[in-house]
Order: C-alpha cells, then structure tokens, then sequence
C-alpha cells in the first residue's frame, strides 16, 4: 500500500469511529491547550514585567535602605530606613561617582488618599524634582514635583493616572484637596500613564508623589530614606557607576566589608536578570504540569486505540486474508494514532492561543504573546506520544493471525 | 495446480490433540470445480485455511503453482495471497460504513495498484455481476445477497489463480443461494478455478467435483454430473 492510500485508509478509519476519533483526541486537545494557554500567558507576564522595569528610567542603579536590627538579628531588607541626607550630598559630588548623573532620593510607603469619600490605596512616594527626569515621567496635566515644594514642604501631590481615574473619574483633579491621614494636600499634576499593570514599586501608573520633605514632616514622620535612585550617564559603564556608588557609601558609612553594610545595591540589568529567571523558571514549571496532562492523554489515546484493535479484529483480519502485510496493519494503526495526536494538537493550539487571549487580555492584563516556541514543541510533543503510544496497539494488531482473526465473533 | 500430499492438521497439545485432517492427499487442475462436503467438525474449514495460506499444515506438502508452500516467507504470506487466493466467506467480511468500490479495490490496493485503474477495474466488474448500480453505497446500505457479490467482486478483482468459498451461501435466503450458484457457475464457466465448502448436498452437486470429509479423513473424491441452475 502506497504512503497516499495508508493516509486515506486511516483517515477514513478515523471518520467511520468519530465519536471514538474526538475521545481519544480530548487528552491530547487539552493538554497541548494547557501547555500553550500556560507557557503564552507566563510569557506574556514577562514582557510585562520587563516592560515595567524599562518603564522606571533608564540605567539605574538602585540602593535600598538596610536591615532593621532587632536586638543582634538583622530583619529584611527594607524594614529600616537608614539611608540620609549625607549618604545623598556624597553621592551626588562628581569626584564619588563620576558616572552618575543624577540622584534621587526616595521615601516610600502605602498609605489611603481620600477624596469626597471615594478612597484609594496607593503606594506614597516622597520625592525630589529630580526624580522626574530619573523615572522618565511626563505630565498629562499640571506639573510635576518642584524645588520650592520640597524647600518649603508643601502640601501638594502628583498623582498616577489609575489613582486619578479611581478618585477623579469625571472630574479634572488639578487644585482638588485629598487627604492623606489629616493631612490636606492639593493636587498638583497627574502623570502620563505608562501602560504598566500590576501592583508595587514597579507600576508607575499606581502610585503618587509628595515632595520629599513634606513626606517627612507630615506623613512618615522624620525618618532616612528607603531608596536612593541613580541614573548612570550610560548603559556601558552601568557597572562601574555601582561600584563607585557602593564605594561611596562605604566610605561615608565608615565600613570596610561590603558584608557589614545596611544597605543593598541593585541595578536594572540585574532586576532584569533575577526576575526574567523566576518568571522563567514559573512557566516552565507550569508548562511541565501541563506537559503531565499530554501523558495522560497519551495513555488514553493507547487505551482506546487498544479497545479498537480488539473490535476491529475481524477487519484486521480481513485486510490480512486479502493482502495486507504486517507492516501495513502496523503503520495504519500508527498514522491514525499520529494523526489523532496532530489534529488534536492543531486543535489544542487553536483553543490554547483562544485561551491565551482571553486571560492575557481580560484577566491578568498583559501582552498577548503567541509562544512559537510553545507551539512547535507541543505539535512535535504531539507526534512523538502519537509515536510511542500508538506503537503498542499497532504492534498487537499488526500480529493478529487472520485466521484467528476471521473466527473473532 | 495444487496438489497436498500427507496433509495433517493437529490441534491441541498431546494428550488432548484433535486431529483435523488426517493424511490428506489431494489435487485440483486449473479450471476444475470442486466441493468440500462434510458434517460440522470435519475439517472442512481446516483444509480450506491451508489451502488458502491462512494457517500452515502440522505435516505433509502443499504444492500451489508449482511453488512448495514451505518455502514462502511468513512476510510474503500476504502478497502471495493477494496474488493467488481470492476468499468467499460465509460472513462477508466487507468493511462496513465503506463503499462497495473501496472493498472490491482494497486488495488491489494493498498490491500497489494505481486506484483510478483499480477503480475502472471494478467497476467492470459490478457491472458483470449486476451490482454497479450499487458501487457507491456503503456496504451496510446493501442486502445480504448484493453483500455476497460484492466479496465475489472483491476476489474476481484479484485474478486469482483459484476462489476459495467457504459456505458462501450460509447467510443468505435459497433465492439469492441460486443466483450466488449461478455467478460461480459462469465464473468456472469463464475458466476460474472454484473451490466451495458446504454442508448441503444440493450446493455440493453444484460443483462438478466432489470431496467429502469425516473425522479429518478424505472419505469420497468423485467426479459428478454438474447440477447446473
Ligand atoms: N483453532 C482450533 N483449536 C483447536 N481445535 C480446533 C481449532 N479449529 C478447529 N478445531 C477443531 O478441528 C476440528 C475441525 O474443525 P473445522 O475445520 O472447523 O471443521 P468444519 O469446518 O468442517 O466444521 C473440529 O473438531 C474443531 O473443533
Ligand atoms: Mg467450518
């Protein structure tokens, strides 16, 4: 039998047992729907994330305040802000750090903006001017943060559009008074979104922005700084500015180990890197869990196909009475086995991209990515299960003797 | 054309071994119609699955065409088959939910033949046998009697060296058994080579040959007048 007419046999075997051809197909639909749903979603979060780790600026280089002690034992990192004005004022002295171009310095902390009842919880953050031009904000109205705010401690805010959407959905913020605890503050500017999505320290969308004094005059009460943020003069010598800011502050802070120091230095590259990593290793984690579920529908294709030879005896031993050879039987049984797994995985990528889409979109809000890496690897997962899991029932029926066969009542 | 010498069929193992065909000696000429008779567990079907290469003998040579059977390879069984068998079953055996034009094809598929030619082919040979009409249904949309000729048209289709039927008109009605009579009767008339097994004598004097069987002994091989239709 030529390579044409096993195709058609097989394909036809397949449409006179519909019903059992779309059963045996379903485990295959829908793990390979999984594995793509999965592995496009998990890509998706992380252009996200990238995007929003792109969106703070550009080289920075980022120093979080240290541990808290209590007592000899040094809790996380964050829990205390150590950093002040003099680690900022050397920092900023171009003999230190002469790749740094700019510094800012940042207080930060979630708190609840009111406004006529409405309420938003939102991350508090006290900044200086110059945060601006470091976290590459434009305006959509009003204007940002500026040096007298800061020099006289004023009460104003720049709030990020979601904040503005939330607590002004019909109205122009602009000269509004929100409070903050019992503190008024008037609303100054409102940020040009971002696009970014998610919570935290890196959705840019979500947050607000005091002058850095009035942070601690009036909100956090007279403390350091929880991060100091700086811009390298370029990406090239992104390594070099952190280790002059690492030299830095250990010469001002009066240590000699890196390891004594209540303070941690990190720079995007590295978040990058770290999160790119994890967000990695998540989806190929679900991936995998999702890869179990197309064993599974391996196994239930074998089952079947197995229930299918022993109905089908008679026919096989027909086609062997007539003709066909051991080979014959085998690879028609194989290529319907194959070609179950493939449409069944044609349809799974169809209805995985269809799920990708609706979460992606809908649900957790990120890019919709189609994973081609995804795809290939499932339909060559496909095949090769098709392989090994047709195998079996290909082989039984293949050394079925006709005349036993013919007998099969 | 064929010739069986010492012919035994012995199943079981020893100790509780049947005997199905016991020193069977036999041989048919090219154009030749015979019968098988016997009663019910004469080994009729036996010698009709080693005649048609279905199963091998325990003892004894099986000669077809001049090539000792023994020396065919288990993977040629099928093509050899394909070339010089062509079955009747009681049964049918079509493929259901398939056309009758894709049955009569299928051997010739499995031979590699081209299936516009093959197609041509069997329509010729519906046609012959009165059934085109109905090439194009699917085999469980036929009557058991049209299901009969078209697994004739399915062996016809072969060109076979010799038609093996085994109780070809068991499943059917005594009208349609005549007409089935009839198509075997023109198709030795033509110059086929027609083995038929049956338990009834009518069928039997059919054939212008007769073997009977019992207990797996070749009892009776007898040249008779034809009981034409
Ligand atoms: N596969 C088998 N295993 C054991 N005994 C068998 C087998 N096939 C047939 N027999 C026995 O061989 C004898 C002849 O059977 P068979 O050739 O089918 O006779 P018939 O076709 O004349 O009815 C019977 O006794 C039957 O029970
Ligand atoms: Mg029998």
């Amino acid at each position: 039998m030529n390579f044409k007419d096993l195709i058609f046999t097989s394909m036809h075997s397949l449409n006179i047992n519909f019903g059992r051809t779309v059963l045996s197909a379903l485990g295959i639909i829908i793990g390979i729907a999984s594995v793509i749903a999965l592995i496009s979603v998990g890509q998706g979060a992380q252009s996200k994330i990238t995007q929003n780790i792109q969106n703070l600026g550009s080289n920075l280089i980022i120093v979080t305040s240290g541990n808290a002690k209590v007592g000899n034992v040094k809790q996380g990192i964050g829990t205390a802000n150590t950093l002040n004005q003099n680690d900022v004022i050397a920092l900023q002295s171009r003999n230190n750090t002469p790749d740094v171009i700019a510094v800012s310095p940042v207080i930060s902390k979630s708190g609840q903006l009111i406004y006529q009842g409405q309420n938003a919880v939102t991350l508090i953050e006290g900044v200086t001017p110059i945060a601006q031009s470091v976290n590459d904000i434009t305006m959509a109205k009003g204007s940002f943060i500026t040096e007298p705010d800061v020099k006289d401690s004023l009460p104003v805010i720049v709030l990020g559009p979601t904040v503005s959407e939330e607590l002004f959905p019909n109205s122009n913020p602009i000269g509004k008074l929100v409070t903050i605890g019992n503190t008024f503050f008037t609303v100054i500017g409102v940020t040009q979104s971002k696009g970014s999505a998610g919570g935290g320290a890196y959705n840019q969308d979500n947050q607000v922005a005091v002058p850095i004094s009035t942070a601690q005059n009036e909100l956090f009460g007279n403390v350091g700084y929880s991060t100091i943020i700086l811009q390298a003069s370029s990406a090239n010598v992104m390594n070099q500015a952190t280790s002059e800011v690492e030299n830095t502050l250990m010469r001002v802070q009066g240590i000699t180990n890196i390891n004594q120091a209540n303070f941690n230095i990190t720079n995007q590259t590295q978040i990058l890197t770290t999160l790119n990593t994890i967000t990695g290793t998540f989806t190929l984690l679900l991936g995998g869990i999702a890869g179990i579920s197309l064993i599974v529908g391996g196994i239930g294709i074998m089952n079947i196909m197995l229930v299918s030879v022993t109905e089908r005896t008679r026919e096989i031993g027909l086609r062997k009475a007539i003709g066909a050879k051991n080979s014959d039987i085998l690879y028609q049984f194989l290529v319907e086995a194959i070609l179950i797994t493939v449409i069944g995985g044609l349809i799974g990528v169809i209805i995985g991209i269809f799920i990708d889409y609706i979460v992606a979109t809908y649900i957790i809000k990120v890019p919709f990515i189609i994973s081609s890496l995804a795809i290939i690897l499932s339909i060559t997962v496909s095949i090769t299960i098709g392989l090994i899991f047709g195998i079996f029932p290909a082989y039984k029926a293949s050394r079925l003797s006709p005349i036993e066969a013919l007998r099969y009542e | 054309m064929i010739t069986l010498k010492g012919i035994y069929k012995i199943y079981g193992d020893t100790g509780n071994e049947v005997i199905a065909l016991n020193n069977i000696n036999l041989s048919i000429e090219s154009g030749e119609y015979v019968s098988i008779m016997g009663a019910s567990g004469s080994g009729k079907s036996s010698l009709m699955h080693i005649m048609g290469l279905l199963d091998k003998p325990t003892q004894g040579e099986y000669v077809l065409d001049g090539v000792n059977t023994i020396d065919i390879k288990e993977k040629e069984l099928s093509s050899v088959r394909n070339k010089y068998i062509g079955f009747v079953f009681q049964a049918f055996n079509l493929l259901p939910r398939t056309t009758v034009i894709d049955n009569v094809i299928l051997p010739l598929v499995y031979r590699g033949e081209n299936k516009d030619i093959a197609e041509k082919k069997a329509l010729e040979i519906l046609k012959k046998l009165g059934i085109d009409k109905r090439a194009y249904f699917k085999t469980n949309q036929i009557s058991g009697g049209q299901q009969q000729r078209v697994a004739i048209a399915r062996a016809l289709a072969q060109e076979p060296t010799l038609i093996l039927a085994d109780e070809p008109t068991g499943n059917v009605d005594s009208k349609t058994t005549l007409e089935i009579i009839k198509i075997l009767q023109d198709l030795n008339d033509e110059g086929h080579s027609i083995v038929i097994v049956t338990h009834e004598d009518d069928i039997g004097d059919r054939a212008k040959r007769k073997i009977r069987l019992k207990d797996g002994l070749l009892i009776e091989d007898k040249i008779i007048r034809q009981n034409r239709v």
